[in-house]
């Protein structure tokens, strides 16, 4: 179908559908801000309900929730320390993800900080667990590495 | 319908260029010991973009060689990757190990500046001096926000740039006020200035020309508390907020522009000169948000023209009956025209929805302002007095 002219959609919402079956609406300015979903929009039309197959129904409302600040301009300092405040560690982590899968660019810095903020000081086995690392260092490997790098160790807990 | 994945092994699958963007965030000596969580990760932190010197005290010899290696070893082994931020944090306990130490910062910086820096965060400092900025920094074309604070600015002669829209800077020592001017010409797309306790070695005002040749067209927020070297107020016309030491950065020739957008405002080191103050205002077509103080705290001892007298303005200024929401009075003293200028803000704002006067100790006037008659039927009177380690409110 033709694509009409932006300035009509300033009022119009979008329907996603997420990976687990559900569907949410968003306005098509915040859909904008998500580039992956304009894309699929761009492609599809906009009267089509949007499937996301790697985003589901326990983090899309937040990320709307985040984009419904950003577009009336009120997104500051307190609204973002206030939006983490509540969440996990790992629960974060999946809002990164899908932040990073949406193209969601704001969102992604936003988060990319507050992880580095969480990660900072903790120790090496807390950030491999974090990250899904194997370690396949031998003992003697790993120490080795360590040894050279010993200035960079200084602020780094010890693993219990 | 793809069944939910497992979030160990999407974020392990993760590009590298997003692995280093969270990296990026972190101090370096972390970043680098990443380097251990796995054989994939072990080249990853050459890729970062950015160099973050954090939190580092230097007290003696072997610890200062070892930090200096570390930063050189970083600097040498990091691949092509541009460095998009960096900070430096460093105190050098000891002046011999800060007057040895500083020239690799320098060194450090001059690298850095040349590819495609856009964050820097300076704060380097040693006991008994500042050190003086490095000057490679006043013409770096890519760099967006500058935050330095504890330098000595000084032995530039040209400033170019380009691309900064924020500046933060603390606690530094500028030769004059003609530096000060110098640096922020070099800044014409500038949105916001944070200028904090600066001083100027020399007590010489700018002359005309000078005044006249800053012009921060883009600039939306200016804030320069504790800075008291003339300053040209033509040059803040279009900002929406101003912090500003009114009477010392004043000279009694300089113009006051309008300022349309200007809606949040702090004046202070008023010192009763009460002319300028009614001066400024009239200038303030849109203010909403005042804040007003007659010097810079609740220090004792007398302050200039203590005996002035506040006389009401032959006109009401507009914002003050049009469109001021909040007014707060701080360091009040209870001065006779203090205590004028409160009561005729109250008589004349229209819209006014708080007057908040700050005092230390209680004052008599409590009584004296509550009892005054306010024209607009929302406004609430309070007061906070401090008293040395407690504060209370009370309210009217």
């Amino acid at each position: 179908m033709a694509q009409e002219a932006s300035s009509s959609t300033s009022s119009k919402t979008i329907s996603l559908k997420t990976g687990d079956g559900e569907i949410f609406e968003i306005e098509a300015s915040a859909a904008k801000q998500m580039k992956t979903v304009q894309r699929l929009i761009d492609d599809l039309g906009d009267d089509i309900t949007i499937p996301l197959h790697n985003v589901f129904s326990k983090e899309l409302p937040k990320i709307i929730e985040y984009y419904k600040k950003d577009i009336t301009g009120e997104i500051t300092k307190d609204f973002e320390a206030e939006f983490v405040k509540d969440l996990n560690d790992d629960e974060v982590k999946v809002l990164f993800l899908a932040a990073n899968y949406l193209d969601a660019n704001k969102l992604f810095e936003f988060l990319s900080q507050n992880i580095a903020d969480r990660l900072e000081s903790k120790s090496v086995e807390y950030v491999r667990k974090y990250f899904g690392v194997e370690n396949d260092f031998t003992p003697e490997e790993e120490s080795k590495l360590r040894e050279e790098r010993a200035w960079s160790f200084r602020g780094i807990k010890e693993d219990e | 319908m793809s069944s939910i994945a497992n979030d160990h092994d999407v974020i392990n699958s993760l590009p590298d260029t997003v692995l280093c963007h969270i990296l990026s965030f972190i101090p370096t000596t972390e970043a680098v010991a990443t380097s251990v969580l796995s054989k994939r990760w072990t080249h990853l932190w050459r890729s970062v973009p950015s160099l973050n010197i954090c939190d580092v005290n230097l007290d003696d010899l072997e610890d200062y060689c070892r930090f200096n290696d570390f930063v050189y070893s970083v600097l040498l082994a990091r691949n092509n990757t541009s460095i998009k931020s960096s900070i430096f944090n460093i105190w050098y306990d000891d002046p011999h190990l800060g007057r040895l130490g500083f020239p690799n910062v320098i060194k450090w910086i001059n690298s850095i500046v040349q590819r495609g820096l856009e964050r820097l965060e300076m704060c380097v400092g040693m006991v008994e001096d500042n050190l003086q900025l490095p000057i490679s920094i006043l013409s770096c074309r890519t760099l967006v926000v500058l935050d330095v604070s504890g330098f000595t600015v000084k032995g530039f002669s040209s400033v170019r740039l380009p691309s900064l829209k924020i500046l933060r800077v603390q606690d530094s020592i500028f030769l004059n006020a003609r530096d000060l001017l110098l640096l922020l010409t070099g800044c014409p797309i500038l949105e916001d200035l944070y200028a904090c306790n600066l001083q100027s070695q020399s007590e010489d005002s700018l002359s005309y020309q000078e005044c006249e040749s800053l012009s921060l067209s883009k600039l939306i927020k200016a804030q320069m508390p504790h800075t008291f070297c003339h300053f040209p107020l033509k040059a803040l016309r279009n900002v929406n907020e101003l912090c500003i030491e009114i009477n010392k950065v004043y000279r009694s020739f300089d113009e006051i522009p309008t300022f349309h957008n200007l809606t949040k405002s702090k004046l202070h080191s008023i010192n009763y000169n009460w002319n300028l103050l009614v001066q400024v205002l009239n200038h303030c077509p849109n203010l909403q948000h005042i804040e007003l103080s007659q010097g810079t705290d609740y220090g004792g001892g007398k302050r200039d023209n203590d005996q002035e007298n506040w006389v009401d303005p032959i006109s009401v200024p507009q914002c003050i009956s049009l469109h001021l929401k909040t007014c707060t009075l701080w360091y009040f003293r209870g001065q006779q025209g203090e205590l004028q200028l409160a009561k005729y803000i109250l008589n004349h704002a229209r819209v006014l929805q708080t007057m908040k006067i700050c005092c230390r100790d209680s004052l008599k006037k409590e009584r004296e302002l509550s009892l005054c008659s306010k024209v607009s039927p929302t406004c609430e009177l309070i007061f906070h007095v401090f008293r040395f380690h407690k504060e209370e409110s009370l309210s009217d």
